[in-house]
């Protein structure tokens, strides 16, 4: 029982051997390119954070998160640095939204695009946003934190209230593509999907495609297009449910028009 | 570690890494080429999945970044890449996240093995064996705790002695050939019946 390969029994040699055995395991091509290009160009940037969510955040731990909020935004907001940003698509830029501590009509954003890394708060209306022909979103009124998709690892969407849909487009595969709540986090395999959170729960629709589904990482469960995992902040036990009619015609409708912008 | 490049000779690397100094964007994406693959493969031998695998290399990088005007251009950086790899490893087994993941199911849908298959169509049951047995020597090994892992993969992956990982994991030569042999001891229990 030793480093001397001499002393070792026969069964630790042939462990030794099995692990020396085993094959190089190669990054997926899609994520080295990105993380080559971000490494030469500068741009790289730290991992998106893990997917667990502590469910009550301290004080203190609130404040660190704002200021680094702050700081994020300030450094994109820099007048030297033109950030690269999702496009506004006009058609549904309307209402007013909180962007930077600012209210601004979502038509202005029209002209500066939304950079990745910006806290927005839809007040009224919905603002639909595209990052080439990677995903297309609709936001409606709530909070959500845009991730910045030239960073490789996962893209994670923040919503701290209100709803959320998202298609992927012909440029998503080979990505990651998390939406975390307060109650919970949906990882995205599939290409529509919806996830609507409000103070007492959160709830994640799929309309096509399988969207992995849970409170934390042990509560995944895959959930089939059609479908609907609704997640309570009071603890109280999830549920799996049909979408409602009424509400997959309206989300339909974002597809649709989804679609038809990421394939130009 | 092995580089996927033929080894540069000291000339060359010494060019290579004075860009790396300045930032140059093809000095970089020299450097990146020749060192990604396998910063990837310890991260992944060390942390056992892809996800946080590619997390740990895009954190290696960004590390690699900050600290580029400080490289010493007449050294090779293998080892110092080495080091900071396991150190990021390290910081990713101390998170919650991590440890809280450990106890829950995978999110690939699609493990490498799957993908292996997919990939040759030749020979599927011989690569099915041998893929199903490396399975289970990563799944034991990632069963062994921390500071045991680290010093297996080191030794016997990557081929590291005892006193380059001294090095590496900031403890004595004696305490490493200790750590090592308690390693490859629990190791051969847990596969036991696999590897006869």
């Amino acid at each position: 029982m030793t480093g001397n390969p001499e002393e070792r029994t026969e069964q630790e040699q042939r462990a030794a051997e099995a692990v020396r055995g085993l094959e190089p395991v190669r990054p997926d091509p899609a994520f080295r390119k990105r993380l080559g290009q971000a490494f030469a160009s500068g741009s790289i940037a730290a991992p998106a954070p893990a997917t667990v969510i502590p469910l009550r955040r301290s004080r203190r731990s609130m404040w660190i998160a704002a200021a680094a909020a702050v700081l994020i935004f300030a450094f994109f907001l820099r007048p030297d640095r033109v950030p690269p940003t999702y496009l506004v698509m006009g058609g549904h830029a309307v209402g007013t939204a909180v962007v930077d501590g600012k209210t601004v009509p979502l038509a202005d954003l029209r002209e500066t695009g939304v950079p990745g890394g910006t806290r927005i708060t839809v007040l009224d209306g919905a603002l639909e946003l595209r990052w080439d022909d990677l995903l297309a979103a609709r936001v409606h009124p709530g909070q959500v934190t845009v991730p910045d998709p030239r960073q490789p690892g996962a893209m994670v969407w923040d919503l701290a209230q209100g709803e959320v849909l998202v298609q992927t487009g012909p440029g998503f595969p080979g990505r990651r593509l998390r939406v975390r709540t307060p109650e919970g986090i949906a990882e995205v395999v599939g290409t529509s999907f919806a996830v609507y959170r409000d103070d007492g729960a959160t709830c994640v629709c799929v309309l096509e495609g399988q969207a992995s589904v849970g409170v934390n990482a042990a509560d995944l469960e895959s959930i089939p297009p059609g479908r609907r995992k609704v997640m309570h902040a009071d603890g109280s036990p999830s549920e799996i449910l049909d979408i409602m009619p009424a509400h997959r015609d309206g989300l339909m409708e974002f597809v649709d028009r989804a679609k038809a912008g990421l394939a130009r | 570690m092995e580089p996927v490049e033929p080894p540069r000779s000291d000339e060359n690397r010494r060019a290579l890494l004075e860009g790396v100094r300045r930032h140059d964007p093809a000095s970089l994406e020299a450097f990146f080429e020749e060192h990604v693959d396998g910063i990837y493969d310890l991260a992944y031998r060390l942390l056992g999945e892809p996800a946080p695998a590619e997390d740990a290399a895009q954190e290696v990088f960004l590390r690699v970044h900050r600290a580029a005007a400080s490289l010493d251009p007449d050294r090779d950086p293998g080892p110092w890449l080495r080091k900071v790899t396991r150190n990021v490893c390290r910081d990713v087994w101390r998170s919650p996240a991590y440890r809280f993941a450990q106890r829950s199911v995978p999110l690939d849908p699609d493990p490498p093995q799957a993908r292996v298959l997919a990939a040759s169509p030749e020979n599927p049951e011989e690569i099915a064996v041998t893929g199903e047995r490396a399975q289970m020597v990563q799944a034991a090994i990632g069963r062994l705790p921390e500071e045991l892992r680290e010093v297996v993969v080191l030794h016997d992956y990557s081929g590291l002695r005892h006193n380059e990982i001294a090095e590496i994991v900031d403890a004595s030569h004696a305490a490493v050939r200790k750590r090592y042999s308690r390693a490859i001891a629990r190791l051969a229990d847990m596969l036991k019946g696999v590897l006869e």
